[in-house]
């Protein structure tokens, strides 16, 4: 408690203070050491947070929540104070008057600061509760400014993406295989890779897999994965696919292509 | 000809079912094994001998009714056109030797490669008229053509890497890969076996009937049988590790693919039975066969090829279900076979001279499946893009005689035998069948003509069902005869005067004219004239149809087009423009509000059509004024009036036409391929109105507004292909965006941008459709933008290197590379982006952007890679050749056109070649050698025998490279004066033996005593031929295809070279004979009047100075030849030198000596050769000695049986003189 420089502490304690020092002074003091006025502060103080302390603990103990004179006057008598004393004390001659401690004045909140206007309390908040704090601390609003285009950035973003993807994937295949130049001279601008030839052309160009790389989105990896884990699926089945067709209905069709190939008849041997 | 055919097409006997047994296929060495089996009914009593055609294989062993072993003679003329002749090298020589080796070995007038004599134990048989069986064993090795066996280069079993093969060939082409009568007008029924292992698939035509494993389980077989008859062209097998799929819709369809395939197979075929559908209820006749079978083949002749039964297509046909535009080309092929299914197979043609009817009504038939399921639009569109192409073509190249019997043509081929004619008359014959036989249906009404053709196909119909009598499965066989006499009975109508303007002439009409209105009589005044001067047209007579939109409406007329009459008139209807307010009504009946201010005020007339509804084969430049045309393109409903519209906006670059065709390319309730065709209009209009041109780039609004996305109009929309006509426009409108340049020519700054955006934002994940044809046309595009380089000086030695290269070339460039390379990695369907980028690296190279370099097209062009890249790759280097004139590129083209495995590819490059020649006939090129010459000539003489189809290439090539005249790079020969250039008579292939004397030659050579005529003529031959190698070493220069014809014979009692070695000899006595006594008698004024001939004929001065220098002691010495052979030919022989032609020698040794005494005859036949031609030019001067002559011509005539008709023909042809040939 009183390490609080600062706060509503700090100038209670001053205020204990100045009271104790106004004390010694109609006792006949001059002038004191600090440390000891501090002592006397802080008896003082002690005394009457144990007064607060206790005349709570009465009115709790009688079932209010707000303390009455009777609670404290309980309070001082527990704590063996003589209650008569207080009216001679409060009547001494010599008694010392404060000036009431200035009020500190409300710091001004600058307009600049405020975004929006603050809401003012429901009626059943008390009005000493602090206010509420700028609307955008706690209701979802436009902090930033929002890009006159935002379609426009994430289409940027994803063509972008895609062509470094690409163009990384094909710069390192130009780099460990074989390439063509369009250059004599300059054969590291511009690497074509290499064609080779195949065995079976028509399979690569008839089943393409360029759209693979196309399905930017997760989700549409996924399915374009498992679409072509059924396409191979399906080609597997139409491998066997006149069997199974013939096993599902073989009355169904009559087709000689789907008729069992026979055995040779045994003269033919 | 006629007289032939009514004399020899009579075949002595009758083909009634014939068996093909294949009993081993190799795939390792493509090679394949077994027998066919022929039941021959005898229909004289006296029939000695049969022909057969069979070539590049081997024959065993032929036995009648498995008893009797017959003797049998291989002569094949067509293995080298001009035997021996190795200095003639001009293509009407050729022209002639290869009609008359076609005809001699055609099955169609009663010839074949093969003769086999009937053993005398079966003369009783025939006696009796009884059938007998003819059971030949063969094989094939390696074949050069007619067969294609495809074989991966992988290792493992031949089934698991894929290997097939099928068979092949331009029209009646069977001969190649089994012995038979290969003409269309033999039809018979078939029983087809073959063995192969088993995990192949063998499909052939007609029903399977079963597969049986053979006793080791290894291989099995599988039986087919044909009951409908069906000619042995039809015939085709297609074996490999096929991938079934029988159609779900119609199970007796069945489709096969190769492995991994058939899920795209599956989409592919899917609607195939909508065909069926379609053709069995339009002809109210049912399909004519139980099966039908589609093979989907790599490296295929063709993309398809019709037999019966079954069709086998080319697999880079099958598409999946995200690819867009080569749906409807699959579709339309597709489509297409199952018509040539009734027409084409079930029923076929005649002979060569009635292929116009199968081809015309299959053509026909899958139009009209066109116009059900892609739209009468579309339909029509297709039939005037047709109809452009074959009149540009008949402009081009000479007019198309579709029944070639009644007419010469005047074309550097002849059109009377399908396998002399070029490969792009064929294609465009077919497509000239078949707007002819839309002609027809405008004549006689669409109900009637498919009542027509649903007579033919029931009489056929019941005709096959019948058992084998003589003559009923005539009606399976359609002849222009046979076919007007069916549309005259099921009509009563004379289609003659039709088939006389279309079928029997050639070319189209060409019309054009303008019209002018009179006020004053209220009246339209027309002139219509026709353009007879150019090539290929046709004088039109008749009823011609002009549609006048005025006003108050639209009007037919028709007008009689006659003889001289070019003007005509139209009254009115309505008297100008009275109430402004009212609507206009059109042909279709709906009426439309029209802004009239930009017509002339005093006019009623908004626009004219002459002949819209494409009623006749012709060519029309019709000229009107632009607002008129801007009116037609805005109001006019028929797209064919739009597309003419948009041809004439081209002219006019207005404000107003760039309104109209904005309009209509945003109009969305236009024909989509109008506004693709406005896009390119466009382009074009603004380039010429660029200097005053306000606003963005032309169509860039338009696309921004179809394309951009909602927030940002500049940024294309995520693909999505769901309306297909947005998806041709997107691929167009950046192509011909492309094409605008700015006032310095180049590509529009803005426009560069905006490509490069649409590479950038492409974005095709969410689209259900593949975006590959896009992304080829956005880099076609690219290439469109690209204008020549800034003339850089290039001093430096390295030549053009990546300094010199503009930004925005770099930008090209470096999209192009991503793209390239990006498909090595995730090739797209079908490859299409690799082959724009091809394309476009050569644009850069043209334009010098980047050095001329081959390199790089050759990687793509060789075999193993896809054949759509291939064909650009090389279309590349065909270019390169021509702008380098680089020799070795193109000697390494013309090694892929001889040994390429794939014959497409072959035939691809000759095309390619033909339209972008190295050189022109008479340009200067460094190329232009005479080993060229030697080379060309060789391929086409002897080298390429096995594939017509490439064979007439290179005589297109040849044609196009040194026109039909001698080239002028080769030397002129000592004995020039011989080389006649318009040798258009007699010079006769001596392997091609006339029927007369075949039917000695088995006689000549039985008997023993052989000897002293044909020694007689041997030595005379040997004797002229010395004389003759006195006047010109050049003689002496061997031919080392001599003996190719000699193939083979069979051991011992059949000598084939002999047999040769006689007939000409006996052939010439014939000529000579007819000619003797004239030839003799006008011997001495001939010397001069060769000399005139020859300077009138020759096509340069310096040519014929020369030529004629050389040429007259040459004639006069040749002419002593001449009387010498005269006097010695009849028969009286020379005792002399019977030593020096050996009797019994070594077949090799004895076919080379044979070949040598052809070449001499020859000579002398070439002598006679120049008498002739120096009578037709004695004609002009003595009609007396004309007549003579004509006569003596029609005697041999008549004498050579087959093989030629030109002297008659060319005496009455003034056009096919030479003069007008030089030009």
């Amino acid at each position: 408690m009183s390490g609080d420089i600062t706060g509503p502490s700090a100038s209670r304690r001053k205020a204990l203070k100045v009271a104790v020092a106004a004390l010694c002074s109609e006792n006949g003091f001059t002038s004191s050491e600090d440390s000891a006025l501090e002592t006397l502060t802080e008896l003082l103080q002690s005394f009457l947070s144990e007064v607060g302390r206790s005349a709570r603990a009465y009115c709790e103990l009688s079932g209010r929540t707000e303390a009455m004179v009777s609670d404290v006057a309980m309070a001082l008598v527990n704590m063996g104070f003589n209650i008569e004393s207080i009216a001679g004390h409060a009547k001494r001659p010599n008694k010392s008057v404060f000036i009431p401690p200035a009020q500190m004045t409300q710091p001004v909140i600058h307009k600049t600061l405020q975004a929006g206007e603050r809401k003012t309390h429901p009626s059943h908040i008390p009005d000493h509760l602090p206010q509420f704090p700028d609307p955008h601390t706690y209701i979802r609003t436009l902090t930033h400014q929002q890009p006159l285009n935002e379609y426009q950035l994430m289409r940027e973003k994803a063509a972008s993406q895609k062509r470094d993807v690409e163009r990384a994937l094909t710069r390192f295949i130009a780099k460990t295989g074989n390439t063509q130049h369009l250059f004599k001279d300059d054969p590291s601008a511009f690497p074509l890779i290499a064609i080779a030839p195949s065995p079976r052309p028509y399979l690569n160009a008839l089943l393409p897999k360029d759209q693979d790389l196309d399905a930017q989105e997760p989700g549409e990896t996924y399915s374009t994965g498992s679409k072509k884990r059924s396409d191979n699926n399906s080609q597997g089945d139409a491998k066997d696919g006149a069997q199974s067709q013939e096993s599902a209905d073989p009355d169904a069709i009559d087709n000689p292509y789907l008729r069992p190939v026979k055995l040779p008849k045994k003269r033919k041997r | 000809m006629k007289k032939d055919n009514k004399s020899d097409n009579q075949r002595p006997y009758k083909l009634s079912h014939q068996k093909i047994c294949l009993t081993g296929v190799n795939f390792e060495k493509k090679s394949i094994i077994g027998y066919v089996d022929l039941t021959i009914h005898p229909l004289r009593a006296d029939l000695k001998r049969l022909k057969i055609n069979f070539k590049q294989g081997r024959i065993y062993r032929i036995c009648i009714n498995d008893q009797w072993e017959a003797a049998f003679l291989y002569n094949d003329p067509t293995q080298e056109i001009c035997q021996g002749e190795a200095k003639q090298r001009n293509l009407d020589f050729f022209q002639n030797c290869h009609l008359s080796a076609m005809n001699a070995v055609d099955a169609d007038s009663v010839n074949g490669e093969v003769t086999i004599k009937l053993p005398p134990e079966t003369h009783p048989l025939i006696a009796e008229l009884r059938p007998f069986r003819l059971c030949i064993e063969y094989s094939l090795e390696d074949p050069k053509g007619g067969i294609h066996f495809v074989v991966p280069e992988m290792s493992g079993d031949m089934a698991d890497i894929g290997a097939h093969m099928f068979t092949y060939g331009h029209e009646n082409s069977s001969r190649l890969w089994f012995p038979c009568i290969d003409s269309y007008c033999e039809p018979c029924t078939w029983k087809i076996e073959i063995t192969v292992d088993r995990d192949m698939t063998a499909v052939s035509c007609g029903d399977l009937i079963e597969a049986v494993y053979s006793p080791c389980l290894m291989k099995k077989t599988f039986h087919y049988y044909m009951s409908t008859p069906v000619s042995a062209p039809n015939i085709a097998i297609a074996i490999g590790p096929f991938e079934i799929f029988v159609d779900p819709n119609m199970h007796e369809v069945t489709h096969f693919c190769l492995p991994h395939l058939s899920g795209i197979l599956k989409h592919t075929t899917s609607y195939i039975h909508e065909a069926f559908e379609f053709y069995e209820e339009l002809l109210s006749s049912r399909y004519p066969y139980s099966y039908y079978k589609q093979v989907f083949v790599d490296e295929s002749y063709a993309d398809a090829m019709s037999y019966a039964t079954m069709t086998i297509f080319s697999t880079n046909l099958l598409h999946s279900s995200r690819i867009i535009d080569q749906t409807f080309m699959t579709r339309t092929l597709m489509a297409k076979a199952v018509a040539q299914q009734f027409f084409g197979t079930f029923i076929s043609m005649h002979t060569w001279s009635d292929a116009w009817l199968p081809k015309g009504i299959a053509g026909y038939l899958s139009m009209l499946f066109i116009k059900k399921t892609f739209g009468n639009n579309e339909f029509r569109y297709v039939i005037a893009r047709k109809l452009k192409e074959v009149s540009e073509h008949e402009n081009k190249v000479g007019g198309i005689v579709l029944d070639p019997t009644k007419k010469e043509s005047n074309l550097h081929f002849s059109a009377k035998n399908s396998h002399t004619v070029s490969p792009r008359h064929a294609a465009m014959f077919s497509q000239k069948a078949m707007l002819v036989m839309r002609i027809l249906e405008f004549r006689i009404g669409t109900e009637l003509l498919l009542q027509a053709l649903n007579k033919l196909l029931s009489l056929a119909y019941n005709a096959s069902q019948q058992k084998y009598v003589s003559n009923t499965w005539v009606n399976m066989l359609l002849s222009t005869s046979s076919f007007s006499k069916i549309i005259s009975t099921v009509t009563g109508k004379d289609i003659l005067p039709f088939l006389e303007q279309w079928v029997y002439q050639s070319g189209c009409a060409r019309f054009y004219g303008n019209f002018v209105f009179n006020r004053k009589r209220n009246v339209v005044e027309l002139e219509i004239k026709q353009d007879n001067s150019v090539k290929g047209a046709l004088k039109y007579v008749g009823p011609l149809t002009v549609t006048i939109q005025e006003l108050d409406g639209s009007f037919n007329h028709t007008f009689k087009i006659e003889e001289n009459k070019t003007k005509f008139e139209i009254t009115c209807h309505s008297k100008s423009r009275r109430n402004k307010k009212k609507k206009i009504p059109l042909m279709t009946g709906e009426e439309v509000d029209m802004d009239l201010s930009a017509m002339d005020a005093d006019s009623p007339v908004l626009w004219l059509r002459v002949d819209p509804e494409l009623n006749t084969l012709r060519q029309c430049a019709w000229e009107q004024p632009d607002y008129m045309w801007q009116y037609q393109l805005r109001y006019e409903r028929d797209v064919v009036a739009q597309k003419e519209a948009i041809e004439a906006l081209y002219k006019y670059g207005t404000p107003a036409t760039r309104l109209a065709l904005t309009d209509t390319i945003e109009n969305d309730s236009c024909y989509y391929r109008i506004r693709l065709d406005a896009c390119e209009c466009l382009a074009s209009v603004a380039n010429s109105m660029v200097s005053n041109w306000a606003g963005p780039p032309a169509m860039m609004t338009i696309f921004r507004k179809t394309f951009g996305s909602h927030s940002c109009p500049s940024i294309i929309r995520q693909n999505n292909f769901n309306n297909f006509q947005h998806y041709y426009l997107l691929k167009t409108m950046p192509k011909a965006m492309a094409r605008l340049r700015n006032i310095h020519n180049i590509c529009p700054m803005e426009v560069m941008k905006f490509l490069m955006d649409l590479f950038k934002y492409n974005d095709n994940s969410k689209n259900k459709y593949s975006d590959n044809y896009y992304r080829a046309a956005l880099i076609e595009a690219l290439s469109l933008t690209i204008t020549p380089a800034v003339a850089t000086v290039t001093v430096s030695s390295q030549g053009i290197s990546t300094e010199y290269l503009s930004a925005d070339m770099k930008l090209i460039l470096e999209e192009c590379t991503r793209c390239l390379n990006l498909e090595k990695l995730l090739p797209c369907y079908r490859h299409t982006v690799t082959v724009s980028c091809i394309k476009l690296i050569r644009t850069m190279q043209k334009y010098g952007h980047l050095p001329n370099d081959s390199e790089i097209f050759q990687c793509y062009a060789t075999y193993g890679v896809f054949r759509d890249v291939r064909v650009a790759a090389l279309s590349c280097l065909v270019d390169f050749v021509r702008s380098e004139s680089n020799q070795i590129m193109f000697d390494w083209l013309l090694d892929l056109v001889e040994y390429d495995p794939d014959p497409f590819i072959r035939h691809t490059v000759l095309m390619m070649f033909v339209d972008n020649p190295p050189f022109k006939k008479g340009e200067y090129s460094p190329m232009n050698t005479t080993e060229l010459v030697d080379r060309l000539w060789n391929l086409m003489n002897s080298l390429l025998c096995s594939d017509s189809r490439l064979r007439c290439g290179v005589t297109d090539l040849y044609h196009t490279l040194y026109g039909r005249t001698r080239p002028f790079c080769l030397p002129i020969p000592e004995n020039m004066m011989v080389l006649n250039l318009k040798q258009r008579t007699t010079m006769l292939n001596p392997s091609v033996v006339p029927e007369k004397l075949q039917d000695q030659m088995f006689e000549d050579e039985l008997e023993v005593e052989e000897n002293v005529k044909r020694a007689a003529f041997g030595t005379d031959v040997e004797k002229s031929g010395q004389k003759r190698k006195a006047d010109s070493p050049l003689l002496e220069a061997k031919s080392k295809f001599e003996s190719s014809f000699v193939e083979f014979v069979r051991a011992g009692s059949m000598d084939n070279s002999q047999a040769s070695e006689s007939n000409p000899a006996k052939q010439i006595k014939l000529d000579e004979e007819g000619q003797k006594s004239k030839v003799i008698q006008k011997q001495p004024s001939e010397a001069q009047d060769d000399r005139s001939h020859l300077s009138e004929d020759s096509s340069s001065p310096t040519h014929s100075q020369s030529s004629q220098s050389v040429a007259t002691p040459a004639a006069q010495s040749s002419q002593s030849v001449d009387i010498l052979c005269n006097l010695s030919g009849p028969s009286t022989p020379l005792p002399m030198d019977l030593s020096r032609t050996p009797v019994g020698t070594v077949p090799l040794m004895s076919g080379e000596s044979s070949s040598k005494s052809h070449k001499s005859k020859k000579k002398k036949k070439k002598n006679k050769h120049k008498h002739k031609h120096k009578h037709r030019h004695d004609k002009s001067r003595d009609e007396e000695k004309m007549s003579k002559d004509r006569a003596s011509s029609e005697q041999r005539e008549s004498e050579q049986s087959n093989s030629n008709l030109a002297p008659l023909t060319t005496l009455k042809s003034p056009p096919s003189s030479p003069e007008f040939e030089v030009m």
